[in-house]
Order: structure tokens, then sequence, then C-alpha cells
């Protein structure tokens, strides 16, 4: 009783922010539910970007029956690369990512060769619900595939590494780096393995790193070090940031940015429930950046 | 804003209490005795012991007959307590036994064979009324016993073993009492002075009608002796089991007769004692709990022994009754039939079980399957004898279903199909369990029955998923998280008392609304969380100056830093 007490105190003071408390005073009080579709499908995500000049990956087709089928191969004549994947999937689940093509047959990222009629497959899967958690029926997008900017290479294995911004009342409030590991199979997904890195939101410089919980130094991969890695295009990201929060009209997101080599950041969704785990990435409590802005928007 | 919400649920939170303390008191205030009762010439807590053995080695069940309630009679705060055996709960138990009528009680488990003897003890409680002065819902309901008899399915009409209306003797005799008698009352009478001046003798209540007219006979025999003769003479009639109660000596077991009696019509059933000499109800005596409407015996069980002890019961007289104790009475449970009490008791105490849940969920921070999953199986198994082996099954089917899912997920199958053939295996899992179990001499159906299926079916897609998004691990913590809090519902709600305490003050129900509300709003960290950031409360401690710099505005950057240090530590939790 007396380590919980002490413990309660410490967390206090580190100014970290609880469940209980981001579900009430951050998620219940500021992100009316109405709002939420527009972040939970990437179609309408998309389109707001587009509204309000956020850079985003290029939207080729989407796909909203079956009957839609017949032009799969028209649509994906101009493209030797694109990304498929559900409009309402999660945790990456259904992506599938095509890097070349020959005359037959498409490339995977992983080398695997798919047939013209996997990819219908795949499709109509997606269309079927196979892939969205409560199984409705499904839209497939097809997407520009993002080429992971070079200076990201030597701090990720595979897959693309992310970053994600939480921003509050519409200042972002605290940010971190997401990089695959094999162990997380290329996915940038915390509790899947990938290293969490904490950037300081005045340089954009990593000041901190995660991996499974535990402080690390270095990528367990590539052997680079992880912190001090500065972050290109940073006020530009802070700046997306800030506009995609004011256009959603929530109070409370995260924010996911990915960067790609030829366009530089590219918004890639944002999420009205943002995890919490960013807050041991940067070994920071987000409640004092919380509360100042609440404070300073009060004395206005 | 978010201060103003929390305040407003804490007022409305203290609202609802004094609303609930406010009816509990004006209900003490106006109504110091229990609402159950009704106001009646008497009233009596009835205790029946009743002791047994099994065989060895063998399965065994006890039957308890439950006294209704119908006519002038009220019968109410009916329940068990044994420690070796235990009577079914909730759907089963209205699908297995009519609660109005009986109540099954199985040991948990059957032993394996070659154990020994088990002797058992089970007691029944309930409190009567008698002659009461109007009749509520329960006593409406049972009323239907005294419709006009069918002959054909009642078997008001038929001879048997103990009751020989077709032997010669008994037909020859029946014929002579009658002649000169042409109502069937005054028939039915002469039978009645007939037996009243035979011969008494301890049969032990075996005796039979037969043996009763040529050897004489106790109350049981005359009772049987008297329903031989009217059938004979196609009169329909029934014996009635009973207990007699006596607070200056041993209660007793009592059995009399009732004949069906239509020259005037509609009919009525006319009751006649033949061992204490009473006739009709005009002086029926008010000590006589009427138990069951047959000749069946009250309890049946290896080597059963029944004793009875009745109490008279003090507190206020009950002639008169004022407005707001027959308001209480009226929207008392305890004035319900038997079978909706049962299911009164049993969804009276879900919110509490909702409660638990929502602790542990909010407070500690435990993950589980689904919200009210773990409500649902701990209220299953709130006799917590029958709880290691019912979430045993629970996490087996679990685990069990969750190996299929993986395989049925290299098929790639759209959702309800591949729900269905989950559902299936679920199925064919819990039949194999059943059938092993059998064969290994262990009972087990009565937990298998109360499982959902299509929960359980539900759980090992959300074990899937979980899985799946965050790793095996987890879901095996999210499964030990739903069982840890499924014995905290039934440890909550299994308390005998705890079902009775909501069952006479349902207003308790507000006081767990007002729980959640305060639940709804708490901040606080949960105690899982104590631990999850711990290193941020290490690193923290660690550096001098926090690393916080600023949110990146150029106009902001410069104040920043030199007020992130003199930030006050922030609340956290209350506002």
């Amino acid at each position: 009783m007396i380590s919980w007490w002490r413990r309660w105190k410490g967390l206090r003071r580190a100014g970290v922010l609880g469940m209980n408390a981001r579900n009430t005073e951050r998620i219940l009080d500021w992100n009316p539910r109405k709002c939420f579709p527009l972040v939970d499908g990437k179609r309408a995500m998309h389109e707001l970007c587009h509204k309000i000049g956020v850079p985003t990956p290029d939207l080729y087709a989407a796909l909203l029956s079956h009957g839609s089928l017949h032009h799969l191969t028209r649509l994906l004549a101009g493209h030797d690369d694109f990304v498929i994947k559900p409009n309402r999937g999660a945790a990456g689940r259904g992506v599938l990512v095509i890097t070349g093509r020959n005359s037959f047959e498409y490339v995977r990222h992983n080398g695997q060769l798919m047939s013209h009629e996997g990819i219908e497959q795949h499709v109509s899967g997606i269309i079927s619900g196979l892939f969205s958690l409560g199984g409705s029926e499904d839209e497939a997008l097809v997407q520009q595939r993002v080429v992971p900017h070079p200076v990201l290479g030597k701090i990720s294995y595979q897959g693309t590494a992310d970053i994600r911004v939480i921003v509050y009342r519409e200042e972002p409030v605290m940010a971190m780096l997401r990089l695959p590991t094999k162990a997380s199979g290329g996915r940038a997904n915390l509790h899947q393995g990938a290293i969490g890195a904490g950037v300081d939101l005045a340089t954009g410089v990593t000041h901190h790193a995660v991996l499974k919980n535990r402080k690390a130094e270095k990528h367990p991969d590539t052997g680079a070090s992880v912190i001090g890695f500065e972050v290109p295009y940073w006020p530009q990201i802070l700046d997306m940031s800030r506009k995609v929060s004011r256009a959603v009209g929530m109070g409370y997101i995260g924010v996911d940015i990915v960067l790609d080599s030829t366009r530089g950041p590219l918004l890639l969704e944002a999420n009205a429930r943002p995890g919490l785990a960013i807050q041991i990435s940067n070994a920071q409590g987000l409640l004092p950046p919380l509360e100042r802005i609440d404070r300073e928007r009060r004395r206005r | 804003m978010a201060m103003s919400r929390t305040r407003l649920t804490a007022l409305t939170a203290l609202a609802i209490v004094g609303l609930a303390a406010g009816v509990t008191i004006v209900r003490y205030a106006t109504d110091d005795s229990d609402v159950g009762d009704l106001p009646g010439t008497s009233r009596w807590e009835v205790t029946l012991t009743i002791r047994g053995e099994s065989a060895p080695g063998k399965a065994y069940r006890v039957e308890v007959s439950n006294p209704p309630s119908f006519r002038r009679q009220h019968v109410y705060e009916l329940h068990y307590d044994s420690k070796e055996v235990a009577a079914s709960e909730g759907r089963a138990a209205a699908a297995k036994d009519n609660p109005g009528r009986k109540t099954t009680l199985k040991p948990p488990t059957t032993p394996i064979a070659g154990a020994g003897a088990q002797p058992y003890l089970v007691t029944q409680k309930f409190r009567a009324t008698l002659g009461a002065l109007y009749s509520n819902a329960a006593m409406k309901s049972g009323d239907r016993a005294d419709n006009k008899p069918n002959p054909d399915n009642d078997r008001t009409l038929a001879a048997t073993a103990r009751i020989e209306s077709d032997h010669p003797d008994i037909v020859k005799l029946a014929r002579d009492l009658t002649t000169g008698w042409e109502a069937k009352e005054d028939q039915y009478r002469a039978f009645h002075e007939h037996v009243r001046g035979l011969r008494f003798r301890d049969t032990e209540g075996n005796g039979s009608a037969l043996d009763c007219q040529t050897k004489g006979g106790d109350a049981a025999g005359r009772a049987r002796l008297l329903v031989a003769l009217c059938r004979s003479q196609d009169i329909p009639a029934r014996v009635v089991t009973a207990i007699h109660l006596r607070d200056d000596a041993t209660t007793v077991l009592h059995r009399w007769a009732e004949a069906w009696i239509d020259d005037p019509e509609p009919g009525r059933w006319l009751p006649a004692d033949a061992t204490f000499g009473h006739f009709g109800p005009a002086d029926w005596p008010q000590t006589y709990i009427v138990v069951r409407l047959d000749d069946k015996s009250l309890v049946r069980g290896p080597g059963a022994k029944v004793a009875v002890r009745a109490e008279p019961m003090g507190g206020p007289p009950a002639g008169e009754d004022p407005p707001v104790r027959a308001f209480w009475r009226a929207v008392s449970f305890a004035s319900l039939p038997p079978a909706e009490q049962h299911l009164v008791r049993f969804v009276l105490v879900l919110p509490l079980g909702a409660l638990v849940v929502g602790f542990f969920r909010v407070v500690v921070g435990t993950k589980t399957f689904g919200v009210f999953t773990p409500a649902l199986l701990g209220l299953i198994f709130r006799d917590t004898r029958a709880l290691p082996w019912g979430l045993g099954i629970f996490a087996g089917t679990v685990i069990v279903g969750w190996a299929f899912r993986k395989t049925l997920d290299r098929y790639s199958l759209l959702m309800v199909p591949r729900t269905a053939i989950l559902l299936t295996m679920v199925c064919v899992f819990l039949l194999s369990v059943v059938n092993v179990a059998a064969k290994a001499g262990v009972h087990i159906t009565g937990y298998v029955a109360l499982f959902p299926l299509v929960i359980l079916t539900h759980m090992v897609e959300r074990f899937w998923t979980v899985e799946v998004e965050d790793g095996t691990w987890s879901a095996f913590k999210t499964l030990v998280g739903t069982v840890f809090v499924a014995v905290a519902v039934a440890l909550a709600v299994g308390p005998e008392a705890v079902s009775r305490w909501f069952f006479r003050f349902p207003e308790t129900l507000l006081v767990v609304v007002a729980a959640l509300l305060m639940l709804g709003r708490y901040t606080g960290y949960r105690l899982t969380e104590l631990y999850r950031f711990q290193d941020v409360i290490e690193l923290q401690a660690a550096v001098v100056k926090p690393p916080y710099t600023g949110n990146g505005t150029a106009e902001a950057a410069p104040a920043k830093t030199a007020e992130a240090p003199a930030l006050p530590a922030p609340a956290g939790g209350k506002p």
C-alpha cells in the first residue's frame, strides 16, 4: 500500500496522464462523438487532407463494391507500385504492399510474387469485411506506396517509420518517432516490438527511446543510435498536425505522419483515442503541457 | 468544464444515495416488520431438517417439496441451507424444477466409484402466514390448485397401491355407508364419520387404505381410506400432505383428504380431517400448512429423515393494515409467485456484479473480455462450490476454441460462417468434456447447461482478436483477468445475505447507480498504471530539469522553458 502511494505520488509529480483521466477529461470532454467517423475512415481523412492542403499519399482508386472489381485492371494500369488497404482496417490488417510488376505478376514488398487473381481475391476479401474488426462490409483503397525517406534507413528495419504527434486544442504537445524492428515485422507498432523514440518538440531531435517498455539507445537490428536523431521537415510536421487537428474539430488527437523520399512528410491518419505509451517513449508526462494550454486558453 | 461535469456527477450521485436512504428510512419508519408477511390469524417460522446418507459411491439428489402460497396460506422467504448439496440456479432451476413445487439439491460433484457413503444435511426454512386477510399475486397464482379436477390427468379417481379404491371390500363398504344419502357432501360426511371412528395405529405414514379399515391407521392411513371411499363412488378426491404446526410440542407432518363436491354448482374442494375430526372450511384449524396436494412424500433422497420445527412469530398482530403498509406490501417482491421471486433474486444482483466489474476495470485496470461477461460468469457461479469447475470449463473452452480459430484463419472465411463453425466447435468441445467427465464418474452437466454458448463463441473471437493485435501474452493475461474478476463477482453476489438484502431493499440499486456514476468520472490512476509508467517516475526523479522544452511554436517557445520547471505538481486525479 505504501509503495502504491509512493508510485501514485511519483506519477503525479511526473505529470503522467492516466487512462481514466484521458478518457474523461480529454476524450469525452474534447472529442465530440459525431466527429469520430471523420478519422475512422481513411478515405474521409484523405478528402479532408485535400481540402485543407495537407499532403497525404495519393489515392489511386477506391473500390466500393464487388462489381467494381471489373475495373481493377484498368485502375492499376498506370501504377507499378501501390498499396491496397481496407478503409476501416485496424492494426495494419489487410494491407497489401506491391513494389513492382512484370507483364503477368506483381511483386510484394517481401519479394513474393502475386497473380492478378490473387489481388482481386484480396480486394474482394476487404470489401466483404474480412479485415474490418466488426466484420461489416468495407471499401478497398488503392494508395500511393510510401517510399521511406533515406535518412530513416539506418534506424529502421524494413517497413516504414512514422511520427506520432499528440495535438491538444490545436497545439502539438508531445511527439514520438516509431521505428520498426525485425521483431515488429516491419510494423511501426509499439506493443509488437517497434522502438518508440521521444522527439523534442522544439528541435525535432530524439532525446529518449524505449523498446518493449525498456530504455533503448541503439536499434537492435541496425545497431545505429536512436538518440539524437534529427527528424527532417520538423516545422512542416508540426504545422500539418495543427492543421489536421483544426479540421477534424477534435480537441485531443494523435496524428500519424510518414516521411516519403520524394514528397516529404505525408499525413497517414489521425486517431481519436491516441495511446498513452508516448509518455514512456518521452519519459515525460502529458499533463504539464495539457494543463498549460488549458490555463493559457482561459487567460485569453 | 471538466470540473463542473465531475461536480455535477458527484451531486447527482449524492442525491441518488439520499433518495435510496430516504426510501429505506421511510420503510423502517412506517413498517418495522417484514413486508413479505401478510396480516393473518397466525404467522410462523418453519424449519425442516432433513438428514440422510447416500449409498456408497452412488450419485444422489435430494428433492424437497416447497409449500405453495394459495387460499389463505402465504409462504415467503423460503430458502435452503446445506454444506453438502446445492440447488441449481437461475434458468436451469426454472427449467428443471418448478420452484413453486419443489427444489432439487445435488452435490457439486459426483463421487468417484468406490467412495464411501456420504451423509448430508439440508435445512429448508420459510415463513408462513395462515388465515391471511388478503390474497396477493403469489396466492392468486397458487389458487389454480383449487380448479375443477380433471381425473384423466390428475388421477383424482385412480386406484393406487395404497389407495385401493377398486378393492371389493372398499367398494362394498362405500356402498353400505352411502345407503340413504343422495347428496355427495352427505356421502362424504358419512365416510368421514366412519373413518374417524376407526382405531388409531401408528404406521409411520405408510399404512394403506385397506390396512386402515381392517387394523386401524394414523393420519396417513385415514386420509387414504377416506380418499379411496370417495373415489370408489366416483367422487374425485386427493390426499393433502401438510405440516401441523404446534409451538408447545414437536411439530408433525399431517395428512387429510379433500373431495371435489359439485352438487351445488360450481363445485369446491372440501377438506376433511379424519384424525382430529375437522370437516369443511368452517372450523378448519389455522395451524395446518399445506405442502403438497397429493400423497407423495415431502422429501425424496437416500435415507432421508425429516424433522420439523415451527415457531410462532411475534410482531404486530395483523388485524389492521394501514395504507402505508398496504403500499409497501403491494410493491414488495415477496408477494410475487415463487418462480418470479427466483428470477427477481437473480436479476437484482446483476447490477452489483456490473459494479464489481466496473471497479476492477476503472480503478484496478484489470483487462477483461467483454464488459459484462465476467459479471455474468460470476453470477452463474455464485455458488462458489461450482466455481472451480465452471471457470475451468470456461478457460478450457476459450483456449481450445482459440486453437480452432487460429486454424480457421488460414481459410480466410467470412465472418458469419466462420463464427458458426466456431460455435459448432465450441459445442463439440463441451459435449466431449461432458462425455469424458461422465465416463470418469463426474457429472458436470449442471454447469455446462448454464453456459451461454453464443457468449463463449464470442469470447473465442475476442481472444483471437486480442492475440493478433497485442500478442499471445496479452490475450492470456486478459483471460486470467476475466476469470479473476468473475471470481470477485461470485464472491460479492454469492452470500445469501446479499441477495436477501437486495430483495428486501431494492432501492439499494440506486446506491449501485450512484457508485457507478462516481466511477464514471474517476480520473485517478489505475492500479496497473502505477507499474506501467514506472520508468517515467524513475527517470523524472533522476532528471534535474524536466526535458520538456516547448510546443515548437515560435512565439510561445521562450516562455515555455522558463515555465516548465516551475510547474506545480499537476492534479492528476481529484478535481
